[in-house]
């Protein structure tokens, strides 16, 4: 087979996580395109988690429709996941008690593989790990390696119980499908050096390649990997990782840090970022470069707080009091959230203004797998603060000298016979409290001046998959549709419409990656005249074509919507794109 | 009177095996059974974490907030309808983090709210971060945030701020517990109970067993909770890194204080009161 | 047709604050309309300040032009408002020597001025007739003698100023008021009694005695000033609005006579310029309308007692600005998760950040449309004069708990501090419904009570807790019916979907848009807020012009009127958003929600309020 779509389900800390990254990473290694999501509960222990671990020869980014192969830690969790099994799939379970007749069940004795392999219960998802690979037709090589890097500081013989436990599972399963082996990955047809990275670490991954000095936070999901990772690798990468007593204090903080000369960032979700606004405000107006990582999970309020969502579209671009300039980034998957955490700090410094990158869960609990080559390209942006100071004279500094572009000379505090101010009332070019009409009107324009140039630093979006039009343009322009989206959902888009496309249908996708600025120009542009317009969003009003009216006077002929706290899947946005398209164009 | 386990609700408990928090849950449910109320003449106003789920457990009102606000949101309860029973629940994230000025302003208020505090010492829902509570030297799977400074102690900041009922239960031990809090319950101002729990997934030093070894109770040494400098010195015990310094249990201090919702208020539910238009008749002859 | 302007500046601590709305409330009384503005700087002592009282004997809706007569307590204050006085007016200024002098002179070019001291009887002949006339009044050092303390010579300025409005026929009969019951100096004279009475006879007597030295300095000395004069003249018409009268008050107090007025019983605050008057007025009423004030540790806390006390059944409210709401944006999505009605007034200034604390604009209306995480239907009023911010406000209240979610009053500092003369409130036209039909679970089941039913409105059943038998489960997390909360993915559809449905039918709630003085014309202009009145007065200026030109005013914006704003804007060759912000937000809005494309923007944002006639040219250059 060119794909395999396996589920692991178990309870909250039966090890799930390190199930699905084990086996993502060996599958990786073994030159796979992987895709893993992670369905997680609110709470410690128990309840009915899972993951999907997508296996392809292809480039995968998206869940895939049935699953082959359904391991679960828990037998009684098999029950819940029947409907999204595929017919000729493979249950491995403790027992095979209760399943339907037909599907083919094996019976395999987890917790006894982990109590007698592994002399702990908990090692039965490690018996998953080999189980799972037996299945797939992989051989449990350099088990060893992997369980080292995640386990090696548990010291003692944590790792050899793990891999004689993966090892006794593998074994099982080979001894019980001897016969057949239905869901056998053909080999892999291109070779790469991919990482396998969850959206989460790499925007950590990405803001430490940018340069990031400061990273605050206050727990919550789906921000908390973010700060994780970065704590992880504070020492070696020279950051400072600071836990502050609630949100406001992690702003606040950042600020100073950003204002004293230290690339600084945020990272908060939903209510978080609701606290923030405030501090983002400050940011706006001290002109002080802030980045901010906002996860998007459902609410309004606590809402769920382990799912996903992307109704803070429009709260993201308006949040905070007053007018001032920012960036909203909008990356789609590891790959481009690495990136987008370098773009928001050479903008955020570039123009020092906040920016601010909105991801959701889905994106950020997702492992992705990423050409390493794609992200060693990356630069960290050179800093704008002023280095050559001899040319200002003693305390003549005016940090908020009015410039054609708004963007005024940066220096920090510290500077050797100058002065630096930062100042929250309206203020003059020196940094100082003003309350003169005339004043306020150059220090706003000066500010919003600021946007054009943001503009211009982004990429803009373009239309992927481009129909190919025939020569003859026989193809009628206005029966094209164009599908719009925004951060996480591109992989499932891209997917929908190359189906679409295989069934004749001419569709495209774009897929903004930055949201704000809103790329206005380039977006009338690709849609020209006649091409019909619909969006794909994971939010209950269609922010993204409220957007797009506001902004391009284009009306959307309709949006596929989805708004229960999980991610659309590729089948239901081609049927979605399928009701849309037909229902005009038919 | 309630039976016990009339204070019991459908939804399903999703706490760990073990964790503190059922000691709390059903220390809270004897005390609310001994004090004679009724379900419905109760609110429990929940923070966010683990332990504010105490409100979807406990069979009474509730009214389930935001993090690091149940106080706000209780007191807002209190204010609105004195004749409520007003419990705060809430971790020692929620309300010594995020909420922690909220909480030394109750303190200052003396409401007449009880509060009890789930102090483990670390962030269990969002999976082990160091918490206002953990001590220094708790180091937290990969984390060391937090553990250079020393610990918030709430006893100390509520002496500070004049609470007027401060007090420490120990999860562990449930019929104490269940008494302090008939105590809290009878006691007319903030009847604030630090409760020491252990979280049997991330504090691995703090443990039950860690507890159950030093907590002792002041009541048995004598302690006149009345003596505000005894009071003192009992909050400051607290065992260092290695030492075996006792945990005193108990109520360290109280005073009487008049509850705010009685200073300077209607005095009643002004949940009840009819409108009355002449207020605003005579409100806009002054605008003449 | 009378429209002058009076203005009263000074220090920050010298009582500008208190003259300017002594002096408002007088000329109300003596039959006039009046807009009043202040002008103040973000500090307790020094500074400038100044407050412009527009007095007019129509309805007036806007900040007033230049100054026919102004009371300069200090020196700066002439230098800052010379160029700010009409030709010809009057400056009464704080001083000594020389009693008379003219614009243009640094003031203590004795010389020169002394040279230059004329009657203003002369006024308009001769080249220096734009100057304004200066009379030295030594307010401070007449409220020393008469009032033992300086503090009064606000009282001695006002003296003075009305002074000018009598006639000037003899310094005999001007010792005198001619009519002692009409003329707005013996108007004054009562309102100080009633105002001081409670502080004893002898503060009373020396306030008069203030005035009254005040008054005689300027009688002494002949003067007097035509346009001011007028008001003395014309104060025995018969400008009485109907039978109820008027009330003269802020934006904030109309907005707090609102809350009372639908049976507000809770509010919760932080003070924060310029909402800060809303909360010390309820304060002072919490006895007598049986409310409770609490002022919170900081925004957060408002909004989450306000919510904690809408749950136990308070109609309750909190007000702030920009800053403020920021904090308070996740307890407004708590509200809405938990479906408790709260009113929020914010009350704008220039942002972001600190910004002006003191200063207008209206550059928050995005924010408020779309602040805190997901989406959940809310309520948006930005009520464009003081009696709309009071029906506003009643709406607010009303709505709010009829569809339980939360509601903004988008107010700022322009509508918040400027005193307004309305006709008094028509109570008979405000609503205060019940907000639970307790009667009809007498007796039901125990615990049979579901906070979330569904119903084909989306709006459950409320109840307070504390009935007996019944529990009242509320909560910001995902729920089911009950009020417990789930994961469940099909009960989190059903919940959104309960919640968001209530639009429909809060649009149809809502009270369309003003169109001023008809629906269509060639040009519409389009704006919220406090923009109304400058928008109504340029359009009446275009108008007289024959320019084809009708204003469409917003106050009830979200949920936004679409169908109703495509139709009135579709006949209108073109559409002008007239707002007080940089960005243009309403004109973003206007696009997002219909997909109409304001042709052309007028945007302010200085901190100012606009002036209807410099905006009637601005109008007129993109028409």
């Amino acid at each position: 087979m060119n794909e395999v779509n396996l589920v692991i389900a178990g309870r909250a800390g039966q090890g799930l996580q390190v199930i699905s990254r084990t086996l993502g990473r060996m599958l990786v290694r073994a030159g796979y395109h992987v895709f893993i999501s992670q369905d997680v509960m609110s709470r410690i222990r128990g309840g009915h988690n899972f993951a999907r671990v997508r296996v392809r020869t292809e480039p995968v980014a998206a869940d895939g429709d049935k699953a082959q192969v359904l391991v679960a830690l828990d037998p009684a969790l098999v029950a819940r996941h029947l409907p999204g099994l595929a017919e000729d799939a493979v249950v491995v379970a403790d027992t095979a008690d209760g399943l339907p007749e037909g599907l083919s069940a094996t019976r395999l004795p987890l917790a006894d593989i982990a109590r007698e392999h592994g002399k702990d219960p908990v090692m039965a998802n490690a018996a998953a790990v080999g189980a799972a690979l037996a299945l797939v037709g992989l051989e449990p090589v350099g088990l060893d390696e992997m369980f080292e890097s995640q386990f090696a500081r548990k010291g003692g013989d944590v790792v050899k119980r793990n891999v004689a436990a993966a090892e006794a599972g593998f074994r099982a399963i080979m001894e019980e499908q001897q016969r057949s082996c239905p869901h056998r990955l053909l080999p892999p047809t291109t070779q790469g050096d991919r990482l396998l990275i969850s959206g989460a670490e790499a925007l950590a991954l990405g803001a430490i390649a940018a340069g990031v000095r400061v990273v605050t936070g206050y727990p919550m999901s789906p921000a908390t990997p973010i700060v994780e990772y970065c704590f992880r690798h504070a020492r070696e990468a020279g950051l400072i990782v600071e836990q502050t007593e609630d949100e406001v204090s992690a702003a606040n903080l950042a600020i100073g840090s950003a204002f004293a000369g230290a690339r600084a960032m945020v990272c908060t979700a939903g209510g978080g970022f609701c606290l923030v606004n405030e501090a983002l405000s400050l940011a706006g107006m001290t002109e002080v470069p802030l980045v901010l990582c906002v996860g998007m999970r459902p609410g309004p309020a606590t809402g769920m707080a382990t799912r996903t969502e992307q109704a803070d579209l429009l709260f993201s671009i308006y949040s905070g009091h007053g007018e001032f300039p920012r960036a909203v980034l909008t990356p789609a998957d590891a790959a481009q959230a690495f990136h987008a955490a370098r773009d928001a700090f050479g903008i955020a410094e570039k123009y020092q203004t906040p920016v601010i990158i909105l991801f959701d869960q889905f994106m950020a609990d997702a492992l992705w797998a990423v050409e390493r080559s794609s992200l060693m390209s990356v630069v960290s942006s050179p800093s704008s603060v002023v280095s050559n100071t001899a040319a200002i004279k003693p305390y003549s500094y005016r940090r908020y000298e009015v410039t054609e572009n708004g963007v005024s000379p940066m220096l920090v505090p510290g500077t050797p016979e100058q002065l630096v101010y930062a100042d929250s009332d309206e203020h003059t070019e020196e940094g100082h409290i003003t309350e003169s009409a005339a004043m306020r009107v150059l220090m706003v324009n000066k500010r919003n001046a600021k946007l054009s140039g943001i503009m211009q630093e982004l990429e803009g979006p373009k239309v992927e998959a481009e129909v190919e039009v025939e020569a003859e343009a026989e193809v009628e322009a206005e029966k094209e549709t164009l599908v719009f989206c925004f951060g996480s959902t591109r992989g499932v888009v891209a997917e929908a419409t190359a189906r679409l496309r295989g069934k004749g249908h001419e569709v495209a996708m774009v897929h903004l990656k930055c949201v704000w600025p809103f790329p206005a120009e380039a977006v009338s542009g690709l849609v020209g005249k006649g091409r019909k317009v619909v969006t794909v969003e994971q939010n209950y009003s269609g922010q993204l074509a409220q957007l797009l009216l506001q902004e391009c006077g284009l009306r959307v002929a309709g949006t596929v919507r989805q708004y229960d706290g999980r991610q659309l899947a590729v089948a239901e946005v081609e049927v979605g794109l399928e009701e849309l398209i037909g229902a005009k164009s038919g | 009177m309630a039976e016990d386990k009339a204070w019991s609700t459908s939804a399903e408990i999703t706490w760990c095996p073990g964790c503190g928090n059922f000691g709390i849950l059903a220390a809270l449910r004897q005390a609310l059974a001994a004090a004679g109320l009724e379900p419905w003449q109760v609110v429990v106003v929940g923070g966010i974490g683990q332990s504010g789920k105490v409100a979807q457990y406990i069979g009474a009102n509730f009214l389930h907030g935001l993090h690091g606000r149940a106080i706000p949101h209780a007191l807002g309860v209190k204010l609105a309808n004195p004749e409520l029973k007003v419990i705060v629940v809430g971790g020692d994230g929620d309300l010594y983090g995020e909420g922690g000025n909220h909480l030394l302003h109750a303190f200052r208020r003396n409401p007449d709210i009880v509060c009890l505090a789930h102090n483990n010492g670390v962030y269990g829902l969002t999976k082990g971060q160091a918490a206002p509570t953990s001590s220094p030297g708790f180091a937290p799977k990969n984390r060391e945030a937090g553990t250079h400074i020393p610990a918030f102690n709430p006893l100390a900041a509520g002496l500070a701020m004049g609470g007027s009922f401060i007090a420490r239960g120990f999860a562990g031990d449930i019929k104490h517990l269940a008494r302090l809090i008939g105590e809290a319950f009878e006691h007319k101002g903030f009847g604030f109970i630090d409760i020491l729990q252990p979280c049997v997934t991330y504090n691995h030093v703090n443990t039950a067993e860690w507890y159950r070894k030093r907590v002792y109770d002041l009541e048995l040494e004598s302690h006149n909770p009345l003596d505000a400098d005894a009071a003192r010195a009992r909050i400051l015990e607290w065992p260092a890194e290695g030492d075996d310094v006792e945990i005193p249990i108990g109520v360290f201090y109280r005073s009487r204080r008049p509850a705010y919702e009685t200073c300077g208020r209607p005095g009643q539910a002004v949940t009840r009161l009819e409108f009355d238009i002449d207020v605003v008749k005579k409100a806009m002859e002054e605008f003449r | 047709m009378t429209d002058i302007t009076l203005a009263i500046a000074g220090q920050a601590g010298q009582g500008v604050d208190t003259a300017s709305e002594l002096l408002a409330r007088t000329l109300v009384r003596s039959g006039y309309h009046i807009f009043s503005y202040p002008n103040v700087m973000s500090r307790i002592r020094g500074g400038h300040n100044f407050t412009a009282v527009r007095v007019s004997d129509r309805q007036v809706y806007s900040t007033p032009g230049k100054f026919n007569a102004l009371l300069a307590m200090d020196e700066l204050s002439v230098r800052e408002h010379r160029a700010d006085m009409v030709e010809g007016g009057t400056m009464i200024a704080e001083g000594r020597m020389p009693s008379i002098e003219h614009h243009g002179q640094s003031s203590n070019d004795e010389a020169r001025m002394t040279i230059e001291t004329r009657n203003s009887n002369d006024r308009g002949r001769g080249e220096r007739a734009d100057r304004p006339t200066i009379l030295r009044v030594p307010m401070a050092e007449i409220a020393g003698k008469h009032g033992g303390s300086k503090t009064m010579a606000n009282v001695v300025g006002l003296g003075a100023l009305l002074a000018l409005t009598e006639s000037g026929d003899s310094p005999r009969s001007r010792g005198r008021d001619r009519n002692p019951v009409q003329s707005p100096f013996s108007k004054l004279r009562n309102l100080l009694k009633e105002r001081f009475a409670s502080k004893g006879e002898e503060v009373v007597r020396q306030n008069l005695a203030c005035l009254k030295a005040g008054a005689d300095h300027i009688r002494e000395r002949r003067v007097t000033n035509v346009e001011c004069r007028m008001l003395g003249q014309s104060a025995t018409g018969n400008r009485q609005s109907g039978k109820r009268g008027r009330l003269l008050l802020t934006g904030n107090h109309a907005i707090a006579l609102g809350a009372l007025a639908s049976g507000v019983r809770f509010h919760a605050g932080y003070p924060m310029s310029p909402s800060t008057p809303i909360m010390e007025y309820l304060a002072a009423k919490q006895a007598e309308a049986g409310l409770v004030m609490e002022q919170a540790e900081d925004e957060i806390a408002a909004i989450i007692m306000v919510i904690g006390a809408a749950y136990a059944g308070a109609r309750a409210m909190t007000a702030t600005s920009g800053g403020g709401f920021s904090l308070m944006v996740e307890g407004l999505g708590m509200a809405a998760m938990a479906e408790l009605p709260v009113v929020v007034v914010l009350a704008m200034r220039a942002g972001p950040a600190t910004g002006f604390p003191t200063r207008t604009e209206q550059g928050e209306l995005l924010f408020v449309t779309s602040a805190s995480q997901d989406e959940f239907p809310r309520f948006v009023f930005a009520p464009g004069t003081a009696e709309e911010a009071f029906c506003a406000t009643n709406r607010a209240f009303e709505l709010a708990a009829r569809f339980q979610v939360p509601a903004v009053v988008l107010s700022d500092q322009l509508l918040s501090d400027s005193l307004w003369t309305v006709p008094s409130f028509n109570l008979a036209r405000t609503r205060v419904s019940s907000d639970f039909d307790e009667s009809a679970w007498q007796g039901r089941p125990a615990n049979s009570y579901r906070r979330y039913a569904i119903t084909a409105s989306g709006v459950s059943p409320r109840l307070r807790p504390g009935f007996r038998g019944q529990l009242v489960r509320s909560l910001g997390s995902e729920h089911d019916e009950d009020g417990f909360q789930t994961e469940d993915k099909a009960v989190r559809v059903k919940m959104h979907e309960k919640r968001m449905s209530k639009l429909e039918a809060m649009a149809g709630a809502m009270e369309a848009p003003t169109c001023y003085p008809e629906e269509t014309a060639d040009v519409a202009v389009v704006c919220f807020g406090s923009t109304y009145g400058a928008a109504r007065e340029a359009v009446d200026i275009l108008r007289s012009e024959r320019v084809s030109v009708a204003m469409v005013h917003l106050c009830d914006l979200i949920p936004f009127p679409r169908e109703r704003m495509t139709a009135l804007l579709a006949p209108a060759r073109k559409v002008i958003t007239v707002e007080g912000n940089s960005t243009g937000q309403l004109a973003a809005l206007l696009r997002r929600e219909t997909g109409i494309k304001a042709d052309a923007q007028v945007l302010k944002y200085d901190g100012r309020p606009f002036e209807a006639a410099s905006l009637a040219e601005e109008i007129r250059r993109k028409c």
